[in-house]
């Protein structure tokens, strides 16, 4: 007989692309645009299974299947995720994996995957430190991997690397985070910084094309404005400026009101053997400093073939992106801005800028206005799959795919530049490109069946190769004899027939070849088991050590599902219990690392009465080098409770990094190079993750989601020595530059990364105005002296760590009737910053401007004299607990059932960044992860953080 | 049966595309592009292996010259120059614990030295290990003599220096420390087997024959200060011998004014420089940019804007005999002009630099305190001094060695302390060209006391906004020169070497008479005495904390444990 019905939500809404089967058999369809579906089955009798992400799937007679209403999945135990090579079915899961599909991120002015997944996934910190539009987010996955390999996660578009900006959010279909070792051992070397998965928008069979604009616009400003003296100040003697006689706001001549708009088209649809989506997206934005912003303008296009009765599928992708922003260094110009006397003019009656003689100070409008500077980039990511699948869940693929980027940036600064004009340069230009490719080929065989009904087994093996080149080149020159070319006619400025203009050019190759193999064995729906193993070797390791082996194993537990449990089905919905223990890797981050190089770098010599350049050796062979490895042990539990209105997760993880990637300092001689990079040190990160989700209220019109992460992560640095490589097992760093130059850090084996160490000001001195420093060891203060700053055994103290002890997401989404509001907080609590801006200009015995707080007095007692030079003490180190909101949209949706031309509106206004609880004194005291070295330190040259409204629009034809 | 054949057709498929990819795609060797591989993959050819001298003139300039180097170390702690706090340039700081003589194995002058002459040492040995280079006798004199060179540098400031020669150890190698007097004899013994085979054809920037005698002469002269155990006066006497041969030579002749040695223009006086070039290999900030002030680049018409640092010990700008020209010549003081005469001015004040300065910290020097060095040539344009080359050995040096020695033994071999007076004598000539009797020193003199007036001298206070000194205190002790043994010598190479690597060397050799030496024994600006004869640790310095963490086995030098 023929079956024909519609699949419908709850609301009533059709359902596009639900599968619906023929129990027992490969006999299947979905529905269409309208939720339509038509199936001819055996008889009457027969029973469909209706399937969709998001919904229960459930069986219904054929005869009684006109009409189905799927109920929301909130088990989510049937959701689908991704694991490596793969999907599985949440229920059988057995490692940390979180996912977080497109619905839940969030609308704002984002052009950065890793903006969607702030505060969204336990174990994952996300943080954007930086206002500048074309920065990224600096991501952590379960504290600090490594402390000189590449141990960012790594980011698999579609399968493909990439990062978390290559794909336009408005393309991500679904992003999942393979948290632990157990999960990410299939990666092998690039797995210990944790995976993230990014699934791209593709069509549907059987879809009608739906076509939907999506755009929005966006204005920018300072979240928050340092308060540095007025020219009422400068007037009343509170600088060392005079009063020049003039007001300038110098951050207010740098900076503007950003704009940015974006937009995205896209049109998607599929017959019953080809599916299609291309999409097209264009962004402009600025930056709230003047002449920095970027334009991009991706393209992307995705199509798939089944053949031979759907044995074969072919999937082509090709995704163009084109790329572009402006250059120029406006963190020095920031700084340059807020330190300049607001009294002085921006030019003189001359028409000349406005120029004094002091140290590392520039007019600003000078350094924007005479820079030029563009970069350009064109990226190209294409990808090929054949699928084949000869029989029923065994499926071969094979992926050839190449990345390629080319980049070409130019810098012109005229003769007006104050920078290059104290260089005595009339005019400088610098132009670069570079060519950027990486090949992929990855052939997978997985097989999956289920026998018995309780026993599911699926397997999977695999090859891949990927090599990768990079090539650049580069030419500066100077003295051009008009400010007219700026740098597109390079060969005319003089220093190139003086011979003082420089070329540079440089290549490299690597590759990384892997073969891998899993397999999973659930029973019952009870008990499931998965191990895997990755063999694999790169160019980058030395000759003793080309091959690593990366293995895992991983239990799940469904406890609900056990007879014993049977009374708690009530209100129980979901009890797992997960443990996993996986070995990953990382790897160096530059090629070349385990051979003795030599560059012509050894200077230029004169010898034999000509001047020759040197050969000089730029590092020491280490056949040993190997990949650092990472061994993880997670145990989690997923529970869900009271219709699921209520449930979370929990994971513990114990991960021990050894054979430390470190560039040792050995002595030389006898060594060439006077340190090596080799595989030593020890290091452990611990740490515990939550997220609580619940429905708190749930009525005809009106729903609360929430859900909130959590995660708290201990460092501790094992070991930095063996045999052959020894430290002192102390690194004291300097993580405040010239001219305070200062230790803030202590890194010492036993302990954390992010230790600050400082002098302890406990006053200032009545009569002197210095500092009064605590002697850690007697207790007495002491008068700040200059050597104070170098003596760290006896006047330095542990001021606390820089590392967030915890760091955590709440997301809010309120539904009534048609409208939604989303609230997304993001917090950071236990840290400390060493607060720069502070360090250099809420002090008096510099030349430039300050903060207002130096005329505070300490204490009640009197300000810092002018005798107390820039210095960093405790006073300066600050708590960095905040709660942010992040993002806060309201949106509303027209549902335009009866429109022949427009099915849906949806309107929306959004505030990035509304507000910060925090008693940080600084701009803004969400730093970034990246430089845990230097954690806590917030730099004084930072581009700081803005507050963005956006209104946008999305439209589905 | 139709899925069978699709089935073989897959797999043979599947087999076939593995084989290429498996075939050709688990080769994980490493191809170098930009790059010269040294694992033996490829065979440098001679030119190549040529290049590798590059790196020993590159160290030398850099240990010597570069930023907080040999020079630098060597005068920082002495009672001519110093680097005093700048109180509203903000920085000099990290000069204040080598001045008051507060070493400790963290101060950041004990990097540069060690790095760099280390690897010219390694590059020596490198060039040596070369089977075509060891095979010629004359290159590798001349490679030996560069790394004597290396060490004799090391052995000054460290003294316990592990000491190695070649490239070929065992993977687990780790250099210890030699006792001095290893060292010393070592360092001698490499000089003395290759001198004879050096040149003695005089090339800018090669070390010949010549050079060799005076790092011998160093080397001797050294002697009884560098292994104070057992002294041996018949070390001042090879010293001798070796300046004689340097200047009976008559390949180099003393310069006719004070400034030629360190001119763009170069000096028939200089026996070895370090070769600088504005386009090849720039003279680093240590002469224009540390000292003057940045409105004083137009003094010079330089376009740089120098930093306001180093600033002359007001003690010793005063111990300068008013005719003497080498005051004018090295100092630049008092109300400063540009190129057409014009006064210069900053914050509508006149520019005049004095040479009273109130503290080397406490609050520090004022903007305009302390007199400005301009010794080597600076030229309009960039850094300023990018063309001088620096003499390390110069024709006055092997004179003044000469006089010293012939003090110290009252005469050697047919030549008298009277033959000493005539030489600094005829040193002198050129700096008092207007009043030439003034040049004339007797033995009495040189022998008598020093003119420094050495003793505690500071105004130490706090700054009101106005950049005006309050809550004054005179830190004021007087001790003289007057109990210096060869005093009027010592005074003499303080004018004549003031911002060469003389002083600390000077200084540590010439000595009281209660036993100590003028380094540790006398007080100056800011720098208290410690009159413990006994106590010579600060003779040498500490090793730098990073080094003993890079190998284990070195230890500290004595005195200089972590923890006071």
């Amino acid at each position: 007989m023929i079956v024909k019905g519609k699949v419908k939500d709850k609301s009533g809404e059709a359902i596009i692309g639900a599968n619906i089967m023929e129990k027992g058999t490969t006999n299947g369809t979905i529905t269409d645009i309208d939720g339509n579906f038509t199936l001819k089955v055996n008889s009457s009798k027969s029973i469909l299974t209706v399937s969709f992400i998001g919904y229960k799937s459930q069986e219904v007679i054929a005869a009684n299947a006109k009409d189905i209403t799927m109920s929301d999945d909130s088990e989510l135990i049937d959701e689908v995720v991704v694991i490596g090579y793969g999907t599985q079915r949440k229920g059988d899961v057995t490692s940390a994996i979180s996912s977080v599909k497109s619905e839940d991120f969030l609308a704002g002015n984002y052009n950065n995957a890793g903006e969607l997944l702030k505060g969204k996934v336990a174990g994952l910190t996300i943080t954007k430190p930086s206002g500048d539009p074309g920065a990224g987010t600096e991501i952590s996955l379960r504290g600090i991997v490594s402390v000189s390999g590449n141990a960012s996660p790594l980011v698999l578009i579609d399968g493909v690397p990439g990062d978390m900006g290559t794909v336009p959010p408005e393309n991500i279909a679904s992003i999942d985070v393979l948290k632990d070792a157990s999960a990410a051992a299939i990666y092998g070397t690039r797995g210990a910084g944790g995976v993230i998965l990014i699934t791209t928008k593709t069509g549907a069979r059987e879809q009608k094309a739906v076509a939907t604009y999506a755009g929005y616009a966006s204005f920018s400003n300072w979240a928050k404005e340092a308060d540095f003296m007025t020219s009422e100040d400068i007037r009343a003697g509170k600088t060392q400026y005079n009063d020049e006689g003039y007001d300038t706001d110098w951050l207010d001549a740098v900076s503007r009101t950003a704009i940015t708009h974006n937009h995205s088209f896209t049109i998607q649809g599929g017959s019953a053997s080809t599916t299609y989506y291309g999409n097209v997206s264009y962004r402009n934005a600025q930056g709230v400093m003047k002449k920095t912003g970027n334009e991009d303008l991706s393209m992307s296009f995705d199509v798939s073939h089944w053949m031979f009765n759907n044995m074969l599928k072919v999937s082509l992708n090709i995704v163009t992106d084109n790329y572009k922003y402006e250059i120029n260094d406006a963190a020095y110009i920031y700084r340059q801005a807020v330190i300049r006397n607001p009294t002085s003019p921006i030019w003189n009656e001359d028409g000349s800028y406005a120029e004094r003689s002091l140290l590392q100070y520039y007019n600003p409008i000078s350094l924007q206005k005479e820079n030029t500077g563009e970069a350009k980039s064109q990226t190209n990511r294409m990808t090929g799959n054949i699928t084949f699948t000869p029989i029923k869940g065994w499926d071969t693929n094979l992926m050839i795919a190449s990345h390629r980027t080319t980049g070409k940036s130019g810098s012109y600064n005229t003769k007006y530049h104050t920078t290059t004009a104290i260089n005595n340069y009339t005019g400088e230009a610098s132009l670069n490109d570079n060519y950027d490719r990486t090949d992929y080929l990855e052939l997978t065989s997985k097989y999956h069946t289920t026998f018995a009904d309780k026993h599911r087994f699926e397997g999977m093996v695999g090859y891949s190769w990927s090599e990768s080149t990079y090539e650049s080149a580069g030419m500066w020159n100077a003295n051009f004899p008009t400010d007219y070319f700026g740098y597109n006619n390079m060969d005319s400025g003089a220093y190139l027939k003086d011979g003082k203009a420089s070329m540079s050019s440089y290549k490299s190759e690597s590759s990384l070849v892997g073969t891998f193999a899993r397999i999973s064995y659930g029973f019952d729906n009870r008990y499931n088991i998965l191990a895997s193993i990755r063999y694999e070797g790169s160019s980058k390791f030395g000759d003793n050590n080309k091959w690593g082996a990366f293995p895992s194993v991983s239990l799940g537990w469904n406890i609900m599902n056990e007879e014993f449990m049977k009374p708690t089905g009530k209100w129980l919905n979901n009890l797992k219990l997960r443990a996993g223990y996986g070995v990953t890797g990382v790897i160096p981050s530059s090629p070349y690392q385990s051979i003795v190089r030599y560059t012509y770098s050894g200077g230029n010599y004169y010898r034999n009465g000509k001047w020759s350049k040197g050969l000089k050796a730029v590092s020491n062979a280490n056949p040993d080098l190997k990949w650092e490895i990472a061994k993880e042990f997670n145990v989690g539990l997923d529970w869900g409770v009271l219709n699921d209105r209520l449930g979370g997760t929990i994971d513990f993880y114990i991960k021990n990094t050894s054979d430390m990637l470190y560039e040792y300092a050995v002595p030389s001689p006898p060594n060439l190079y006077t340190s090596t990079l080799a595989n030593v040190g020890k290091m452990r990160n611990t740490g515990i993750e939550v997220m609580v989700r619940a429905l708190p209220i749930k009525t005809k019109d009106f729903e609360w989601n929430t859900t909130l992460t959590m995660q708290h992560n201990a460092n501790k640095l094992v070991s930095l020595s063996n045999d052959l490589y020894q430290t002192e097992n102390i690194i004291w760093l300097t993580g405040v530059g010239d001219p305070v130059s200062q230790y803030t850090h202590k890194v010492e084996v036993g302990k954390s990364f992010g230790e600050i160490y400082s002098l302890k000001a406990v006053g200032v001195s009545e009569k002197t105005g210095l500092f009064l420093i605590e002697n850690p060891e007697t207790g007495q203060a002491a008068e700040f002296y200059q050597e104070m700053r170098n003596d760290r055994d006896n006047w330095y103290q542990r001021m606390g760590n820089g590392i967030p002890k915890i760091s955590m997401g709440w997301n809010n989404t309120f539904n009534y009737k048609n409208f939604d509001l989303v609230m997304q907080f993001t917090g950071q609590f236990g840290f400390k910053i060493i607060n720069q801006q502070r360090v250099f200009y809420e002090n008096n015995a510099h030349a430039y401007n300050k903060l207002k707080s130096a005329a505070d007095a300490i204490g009640g007692i009197r300000p810092l004299s002018a005798q107390q030079s820039q210095a960093v003490t405790s006073y300066y180190i600050e708590d960095g607990d905040y709660l942010k909101l992040t993002n806060m949209t309201l949106g509303y949706t027209y549902n335009l059932k009866e429109n022949p031309y427009l099915k849906s509106i949806r309107l929306y206004g959004s505030v990035d960044n509304l507000f910060t609880i925090t008693k940080y004194k600084g701009t803004d005291p969400e730093l970034g992860s990246n430089n845990f070295w230097y954690a806590g330190v917030d730099d004084r040259d930072k581009y700081p953080t803005v507050r963005s409204f956006t209104v946008g629009l999305n439209v589905t034809f | 049966m139709k899925y069978n054949t699709i089935l073989k057709k897959t797999a043979l498929g599947m087999l076939f595309v593995s084989s290429i990819v498996l075939g050709s795609c688990t080769d994980l060797d490493e191809t170098l592009y930009s790059e010269l591989p040294g694992d033996g993959s490829y065979k440098f050819t001679e030119t190549e292996i040529a290049a590798q001298y590059g790196v020993i003139y590159d160290r030398l300039r850099d240990m010597y010259d570069g930023w907080e180097g040999y020079m630098d170390i060597s005068q920082e702690c002495g009672d001519l120059i110093m680097t005093p706090y700048r109180t509203y340039g903000g920085w000099g700081a990290q000069y204040v614990s080598l001045h008051k003589h507060e070493f400790h194995p963290t101060i950041n002058h004990l990097y540069r030295p060690w790095y760099s002459c280390y690897q010219g040492i390694n590059s020596c040995n490198q060039l040596l290990d070369d089977e075509v280079i060891s095979s010629n006798d004359v290159a590798v004199a001349e490679l030996r003599t560069f790394r004597a060179l290396f060490y004799y540098v090391l052995f000054d400031l460290y003294r316990n220096i592990p000491v190695t020669t070649t490239l070929k150890v065992p993977s687990d190698y780790m250099p210890e420390q030699e006792t001095p007097q290893f060292t010393y004899d070592f360092i001698v013994k490499e000089l003395e087997e290759s001198k004879p085979l050096l040149t003695k054809v005089v090339e800018k920037g090669q070390l010949n024959y010549y050079g060799a005698c005076m790092l011998l002469a160093k080397m001797y002269l050294n002697h009884d200060a560098w292994l104070p155990e057992s002294p041996n006066n018949q070390y001042y006497g090879l010293a001798i011998e070796q300046v004689n041969e340097v200047i009976n030579s008559g390949v180099y002749t003393l310069a006719e004014n004070y400034r030629e040695p360190f001119s763009v223009a170069g000096s028939k006086e200089n026996i070895f420089e370090l070769m600088y070039n504005n386009k090849y290999a720039g003279h680093g900030t240590n002469h224009f940019c540390k000292w003057f002030p940045a409105v004083c680049k137009d003094v010079f018409g330089v376009s740089f804007d120098p930093w306001n640092g180093s600033a002359c010990i007001p003690q010793f700008f005063y111990s300068y005999d008013d005719d003497d020209s080498r005051k004018a010549d090295t100092w630049k003081w008092g109300v400063q002009r540009d190129q057409q005469g014009n006064i210069l001015y900053a914050d509508g004040k006149e520019v005049n630099l004095t040479p009273e300065v109130w503290a080397i910290e406490k609050p520090g020097a004022g903007d305009y305190q302390g007199a400005r060095l301009w010794l080597y040539e600076i030229q309009p344009g960039n850094i300023g001094t990018s063309d001088d080359n620096v003499p390390f050995f110069r024709l006055t040096d092997a004179y003044l060695i000469k006089a010293e020695c012939l003090l110290r033994l009252g005469g050697y071999k047919g030549e008298t302390e009277q033959d000493a007076a005539d030489i600094v004598t005829m040193i002198r000539r050129r700096a008092f060209k207007k009043n030439p009797e003034k040049a004339v020193r007797t033995v009495a003199q040189l022998k008598g006391g020093s003119v420094y007036d050495y003793g505690l001298r500071e105004t130490q206070g706090t700054l009101d906004a106005d950049k005006n000194i309050t809550n004054v205190e005179i830190i004021e002790t007087h001790e003289g020169g007057d109990d210096i043994i060869l005093g009027g010598l010592l005074d003499e190479l303080a004018w004549e070497f003031v911002y060469e690597h003389h002083r600390r060397q000077d200084l540590i050799r010439f000595k009281m008479t209660n036993g100590c030496n003028v380094f540790n024994g006398k007080s100056w600006f800011g720098k208290s005495a410690n009159t413990d004869p006994n106590d010579r640790h600060k003779d040498i310095f500490p090793i730098l904390q990073d080094n003993l963490d890079a190998n284990p086995k070195l230890k500290q030098n004595p005195g200089y444990n972590k923890s006071k």
